[in-house]
């Protein structure tokens, strides 16, 4: 086993730089570049800038060198720790991650766990009562909260939120916290705030999972052990969840790897909604504006996120399933 | 033994499942009795209902089917417990279920869960029904380990210290099979239930099987139902059997006279579609057609459409009832004796 996470962590190595390769690529080959970009902007803005100022930029900035020099130069300083500079925010990558990548990780977590937490009784509960009240009730509710786009969720939160509390900001934390060190208390603070912006970056992938659990579960309450293990007299709640309920898990626990990174991705919108100084709307940003070594740093990090994911949830599979820890 | 007083009883008792085509009847009043001691062999094609006959004596019928008429009585220490008429999870099903009655079935490998050692699903039914009280949460621990490995070894598992901390996927099938039957017998119960347990196993595997549940029965007085679609098993192991077809029951007699006597023409066909060792392939004769669906039952006589004795006029108008011919022989089928109903139609 320990053989094969080493392994498998230096496999990470040339994938993580086949991802940096074609993500630096991509994000070049529409034509033009940053200080064409930035030059458009500028001038749709009456701002004058000389033919001459624009060389300057393009030295400056060394948009014109080759594709591989860029590359290397920005690779070179990742393995120093550094991640490039952000030309449009004129900012360090770091900085930018630095100050970003917490509240995204934070969403993350606490809306995988929202997910788990609802989407586990829910799904276990429609599969074992299928057909009842209560299993129509959540089937209906799941398929309004897979269908409504979590934009439209958060419109509505912003709009009750400025009914109940006359302020429009829901901002991260109380402002007392803002300029303090960090703190359970203050953590706390950012947990209370965020809890609901992370329930509606939850409330697509919840209702999938339950629909996906209620399935599983219901294939697994037919099989045979189920039966034999009600037969030997063990009570039926305990046999479910400790028989069918734990072999449906296993699908989640593949799914989870690619969760945090899809969460990155799928709450830009979100993001933007409510003001969240996450990393979604600057990558969004980063992409309009190929800023790429911004963009191409926040690929990277959610490409190692997912490859870590997805080597976390193989250890854990092989943890709790005694067929697959066989074969490794 | 006849005149001991019956174990069990199982009173015109019918299963129903709802489909589409609204309910249909798996076990269709189908009154049978186990004496002490005794292999009553339950022999039919698939969808029989003998499996489902089985799985109502324990309360763990699919959700999506019920006991819909009849009466199960359990005669153990000394009291009567009726089963088929209480809600599944109730004190008195609790109280037999896995303990008095207890059950092996077909799939070894579907039978186990595949995420916990055989120790552990051997272990729970023992640590749930045959501990002494008084015991602290490790000696609780001791005795269920130690149990689980008497067990093991008593139905012929090698090593058994090793195979009790094994994952169903690492043991072969034979050796699946056996801590299948151990499962079924971890407390001693006074009914076994086997629902085809040889049916997944090849033939020196069956005989060996066979030959430790002949030798568990003797050593620890218990009765088997020993359901199978294969008559020479039966033959080998039963002390009376029971011939089911689409959920009615066709013929009750003791292991002679059905392989001697045989009245009804379903057993006699089934018999005939028996291979021997001595025969050639022309003496195996199959029985002709095959199983009528549930949704769709034939009427009068259930098994009419494939009977090579049919009466028209009697045997697809009327439904033959079962009667007792001469004493432990039961038959239902007019040429054997089955009251011809006045007038009008049974449907």
């Amino acid at each position: 086993m320990g053989r094969h996470i080493v392994r498998r962590l230096a496999a990470m190595i040339p994938v993580l730089f086949m991802i940096s390769v074609l993500t630096f690529v991509v994000i070049q080959l529409p034509p033009g570049d940053f200080v064409d970009s930035y030059v458009k902007q500028q001038r749709a803005a009456q701002v004058k800038i000389s033919p001459q100022e624009e060389a300057s930029l393009r030295a400056r900035y060394g948009v014109d060198e080759p594709l591989p020099t860029q590359y290397f130069r920005w690779m070179g300083g990742i393995l120093h720790g550094d991640l490039g500079y952000s030309l449009a925010l004129d900012q360090p990558v770091n900085e930018i991650v630095k100050s970003r990548l917490p509240y995204t990780v934070t969403i993350g977590v606490l809306s995988t766990l929202l997910l788990y937490a609802i989407a586990i009784p829910i799904g276990i509960l429609s599969a074992t009562r299928q057909y009842s009240k209560a299993d129509y009730f959540f089937s209906v509710f799941g398929f309004l909260a897979m269908g409504v786009p979590d934009f439209i969720l958060a419109v509505l939160f912003l709009w009750g939120f400025y009914k109940l509390t006359g302020d429009i900001t829901v901002g991260l934390m109380d402002p007392q916290y803002v300029s303090e060190p960090f703190s359970l208390a203050k953590g706390a603070n950012i947990i209370s705030h965020l809890w609901f912006p992370a329930l509606i970056a939850a409330s697509t992938g919840t209702a999938a999972t339950i629909r996906l659990l209620r399935a599983n579960l219901l294939d697994e309450l037919g099989k045979p052990y189920v039966t034999v293990a009600l037969a030997k007299g063990v009570p039926r709640r305990r046999v479910i969840y400790k028989y069918p309920a734990r072999m449906s898990m296993n699908p989640f626990i593949v799914s989870a790897a690619g969760l945090l990174a899809a969460l990155v991705s799928g709450e830009v919108i979100l993001s933007i909604t409510l003001g969240l100084p996450t990393l979604a709307p600057i990558f969004l940003q980063s992409l309009k504006n190929q800023d790429s070594e911004l963009a191409g740093s926040i690929v990277l990090i959610l490409s190692a996120l997912t490859v870590i994911g997805i080597l976390l949830s193989d250890i854990l599979l092989a943890v709790v399933d005694p067929r697959i820890r066989g074969s490794v | 033994m006849m005149d001991d007083l019956p174990l069990l009883e199982v009173v015109d008792l019918s299963v129903t499942f709802s489909s589409r085509e609204g309910e249909v009847f798996a076990v269709d009043k189908v009154s049978f009795s186990l004496f002490p001691n005794e292999v009553l062999g339950v022999v039919g094609e698939s969808g029989s209902g003998k499996s489902v006959t089985s799985l109502s004596i324990l309360r763990v019928l699919p959700a999506s089917s019920r006991i819909a008429n009849g009466s199960i009585f359990f005669r153990d220490e000394g009291r009567t417990i009726e089963l088929a008429n209480v809600d599944s999870e109730s004190e008195p099903v609790r109280s037999v279920r896995g303990r008095r009655i207890s059950m092996i079935f077909q799939e070894p490998m579907s039978a186990f869960s595949p995420l916990h050692t055989i120790g552990n699903q051997i272990g729970e039914a023992i640590a749930l029904h045959n501990l002494p009280p008084g015991l602290s949460r490790s000696q609780r621990k001791l005795e269920v380990r130690k149990q689980t490995i008497d067990l093991l070894a008593s139905v012929g598992m090698p090593t058994p210290e090793q195979l009790i901390d094994s994952y169903p996927h690492e043991l072969s099938g034979g050796m699946r099979q056996r801590a299948l039957i151990a499962m079924g017998l971890a407390c001693h119960p006074s009914i076994l239930i086997a629902d085809e347990p040889t049916t997944a196993l090849d033939v020196t595997l069956q005989s060996q099987v066979i030959a430790l549940l002949s030798r568990l029965r003797s050593e620890q007085e218990m009765s088997i139902i020993f359901i199978t679609h294969n008559l020479g098993v039966i033959a080998e192991i039963a002390d009376r059997v029971l011939v089911m077809y689409l959920g009615r029951e066709m013929e009750t007699a003791s292991v002679d006279d059905l392989f001697h006597n045989p009245k009804h023409p379903y057993t006699r066909a089934l018999i005939r579609s028996m291979p021997t060792i001595a025969g050639t392939l022309d003496t195996l004769i199959p029985i002709e057609g095959t199983v009528p669906s549930p949704n769709n039952l034939p009427t009068g006589c259930r098994f009419q459409t494939r009977c090579p004795e049919r009466v028209d006029g009697l045997c697809n108008v009327h439904e033959p009832v079962s009667i007792e011919i001469e004493p432990g022989h039961r038959v239902a089928c007019f040429l054997s004796g089955s009251p011809v109903p006045q007038g009008g139609t049974n449907d």
